[in-house]
């Protein structure tokens, strides 16, 4: 990956959870986890904007599979039919004439969350006035769509990694058409930016990069899964709902409800191939997939400090990272939505509890674990179905 | 429907050990290549971009566009095709008939025609196998492709080749008496592809070579074959291959404009190895065994010049024209023009491609077409929405 070589040593060293320090147990992962240093290190500059390609190595064995019986995993196969009758189309299922102003795009900002960043003298952005607030909003808006945009490239490399790595036809089949999907993705978020919002701001962020190319760059087809299936896509989830519930503007609400309907089938598709692979796995491997789990919810977790904002508006990141992190509890609602639907996921494949329960811990740690007991993903991707929804309507 | 390879059971009863079993039933393939996110979205490509609108709108299912309730008797298949077309069952193998010292030489109608069955398994079984190769392939494309509108387009092709996979598994398993494993000379053709680590080649081997072989394939048998299902089948997979096509030639077309000498040199050399790999494949490999008849037995008997090399040259009609559009025909003093012309498959360098033709009788027609027929009268304009992308095959 370019991004490792602009970084110093110490930085490029915080890529990787130290594994040795993992297995002490007197290891304080709550400190690990709220280290702004750690955070703000591993930082990429906004003019890396300017590279137009970043290079992973593939390490995976393509597998060719001589058993063709579809529908022996009943629900894959299920999953399959239902993601060919719902496809949409990028350019004639969205209204893309509408015109958006983007000040008008801003979703009303959690009164309570404003407060806490404009009122403390020790906020960095204690002395913004209101058009620089108003910036904030323009400038995070673009960045948050810029980042679902990277992601959903991510993830197009990834599934497209599941197609020639999984050993199941089902899997293949169902996973090719999430690899069409998440083309369509890259090109609406793309078009909305360009389009609509002036462009795209933003490079990837440095965690978010680092985690997709941890995903390409493992052999092993089942890390993939969990990687960008479980929390790549459960996050994206339930960013974009957030998005979706907040937003007034009618394109960008549609474009995210029919984004949605498709990313609830592919968590599903995660959920469904995941449970039956650890089944067979050793609580060793299975420790393996949970520290996987912890990093890539750090990570996105991290993401979400908006580092490349405050660096183009000229507010000390650092400053800014550590007073996120000391924001109260009660305020956080956004930081913990994020993990709404990677908690009860993880439970679901017996990642939480497995061994001695060491990933539970860790969301513990971080805050977290109060969503469990939320619905996975496997039993409501039908609901999300928006796409189908409509032409329903449309069809009586 | 499930297949063993030959080569991989043992005397001692494996399928016991799930195991063991289940290793036999996959293929690993060692891969190392740089997969690339590419951060300019800039959609600037309008061949591909047009080809990936297309893309989305020619989409078909499976499940759904195909009539699978039709009875297929594979054997009154084999009689009626001899019936109609004049060509009998067996053929080219039965030709074979004549040469002296064959040991074919006493096989009646009986046996020809079902030897036909197997043969149309074995050449169904191949297409699949290809197919999920070019799901492998298409997929490898998407991840290692450094432009937007080739990651789009190839995204939609990754879904076409599922679908493909799909069909032909589902027509042999649900009509068809038996399926053959991989031949060899495919899967190595296979392999080398996925191995390369120049993600061009993938283009070249993939969609230039062995897509142009299956176009050719297809349209053979979609030419003799009466039964309703595989015609509409066939038709409907050809329908997407030539778009597949476009999409490797509108591509090379860009990369190889600023390809030094030496390295479009490698490109001939890959596409004659690819090409002397495909037509070294004995013809009715598969099934010789079977009947106790074995692959040198049937090569002593080929003379260089007959009317089964003739058929099998034909399959390159398709790969040979587009070599010479991409200019690898008469690079370097036209080496590939030589070693096509000792192949002798330089004849087809000025054929008409036929995607346009095949591209009108896709799904999306047909579903236009029924609508029409629907409201009682046919409006040529109903056509208008498939117009056939400016390719440079065509």
């Amino acid at each position: 990956m370019t991004t490792t070589e602009n970084l110093s040593p110490e930085a490029a060293a915080m890529t990787e959870l130290d594994t040795e320090n993992i297995s002490e147990a007197a290891f304080d992962f709550r400190t690990y986890a709220n280290d702004p240093d750690r955070i703000t290190d591993f930082s990429r500059s906004n003019d890396d904007v300017n590279s137009l390609i970043s290079v992973v190595e593939d390490n995976a064995d393509a597998i060719f599979t001589w058993r063709y019986d579809k529908g022996e995993r009943a629900n894959l196969d299920k999953l399959y039919e239902k993601a060919k009758t719902s496809q949409w189309n990028g350019q004639t299922d969205l209204d893309w004439s509408i015109d958006v102003d983007p000040y008008a795009v801003l979703a009303p900002a959690d009164p309570a969350e404003v407060a806490y960043f404009a009122d403390n003298p020790e906020s960095p952005l204690h002395k913004l006035n209101e058009a620089e607030w108003l910036e904030v909003g323009v400038e995070s808006m673009n960045w948050s769509l810029s980042q679902f945009m990277h992601g959903e490239q991510g993830a197009l490399l990834c599934t497209a990694k599941i197609v020639e790595t999984v050993p199941w036809i089902d899997a293949k089949y169902y996973a090719a058409t999430q690899v069409v999907d998440e083309a369509r993705h890259v090109e609406v978020f793309a078009q909305y930016l360009d389009m609509k919002l002036g462009g795209i701001k933003y490079p990837v962020n440095t965690h978010l990069e680092s985690l997709l190319d941890d995903i390409l760059e493992d052999s092993r087809w089942d890390m993939t899964y969990l990687g960008m299936q479980i929390m790549v896509e459960g996050l994206a989830l339930a960013a974009f709902g957030f998005m979706h519930q907040t937003t007034e503007e009618p394109l960008l609400k549609k474009l995210l409800r029919y984004v949605m309907s498709d990313e609830a089938r592919h968590v599903a598709f995660g959920v469904l191939s995941l449970q039956e692979v650890y089944q067979e796995l050793t609580v060793a491997e299975l420790r393996d997939r949970q520290e996987f789990a912890f990093e890539a919810a750090l990570r996105m977790r991290d993401r979400f400090m908006r580092q490349e904002v405050w660096e183009r508006m000229g507010v000390p990141v650092k400053d800014m990272v550590k007073f996120t992190l000391e924001m109260p509890d009660e305020l956080r609602l956004f930081q913990k939505m994020l993990f709404s639907k990677i908690v009860p996921n993880c439970k679901k494949l017996g990642l939480l509890d497995a061994g001695d329960g060491w990933l539970r811990d860790r969301f513990t740690d971080i805050g977290v674990i109060e969503f469990e007991n939320w619905v996975d993903t496997s039993e409501e991707f039908a609901d999300l179905d928006e796409v189908a929804k409509d032409r329903e309507l449309a069809g009586n | 429907m499930t297949i063993t390879k030959p080569d991989a059971e043992t005397s001692d009863g494996a399928t016991s050990d799930g195991a063991t079993a289940f290793d036999q039933l996959i293929d690993k393939v060692r891969t190392e290549f740089d997969t690339q996110f590419t951060w300019d979205y800039e959609r600037g490509r309008d061949g591909l971009n047009r080809l990936y609108e297309k893309a989305k709108r020619s989409q078909w299912n499976v499940s759904d566009d195909l009539d699978w309730t039709i009875d297929v008797d594979p054997e009154r298949m084999v009689r009626l095709q001899a019936e109609v077309t004049g060509i009998p069952a067996g053929y080219p193998a039965r030709s074979l008939l004549d040469v002296k010292g064959s040991p074919v030489a006493s096989w009646n109608d009986d046996q020809w025609v079902d030897f036909a069955v197997n043969s149309q398994c074995a050449s169904l079984s191949q297409f699949l196998h290809g197919e999920q190769g070019a799901l492998l392939c298409t997929a490898r494309l998407v991840e290692s492709v450094p432009w937007i509108e080739a990651k789009y387009y190839g995204s939609t092709q990754v879904v076409d080749e599922a679908r493909h996979v799909e069909a032909f598994a589902r027509y042999l398993d649900e009509k068809m008496p038996t399926i053959y494993p991989i031949n060899e000379n495919l899967k190595s053709l296979l392999d080398s592809v996925l191995r390369d680590e120049r993600w061009d080649l993938v283009y070249l081997g993939m969609q230039v070579v062995i897509e142009g072989l299956a176009l050719a394939a297809f349209g053979m048998m979609l030419g003799t074959t009466q039964e309703p299902l595989l015609k509409a089948m066939l038709r409907y997979v050809m329908s997407d291959e030539a778009r597949h096509v476009a999409f490797g030639i509108l591509s090379l077309q860009e990369i190889y404009a600023d390809l030094p000498a030496d390295e479009f040199r490698l490109r001939q050399e890959f596409a004659f190895e690819a090409c002397d790999r495909m037509r070294r494949r004995t013809l009715n490999a598969e099934l010789w065994p079977s009947y106790g008849i074995s692959n040198d037995e049937i090569e002593a008997l080929l003379p260089d010049q007959n009317s089964q090399q003739r058929f099998q040259q034909l399959l390159f009609s398709k790969i040979v024209p587009n070599c010479k559009k991409l200019g690898l025909l008469d690079h370097r003093d036209g080496w590939l023009r030589e070693r096509f012309q000792e192949m002798n498959i330089i004849q087809f360098e000025d054929w008409e491609n036929t995607a346009e033709a095949l591209d009108l009788t896709g799904p999306v027609a047909d579903r236009e077409l029924n609508d029409t027929a629907n409201r009682a009268s046919f409006d040529p304009n109903a056509l208008e929405g498939v117009e056939v992308i400016d390719s440079p095959t065509l």
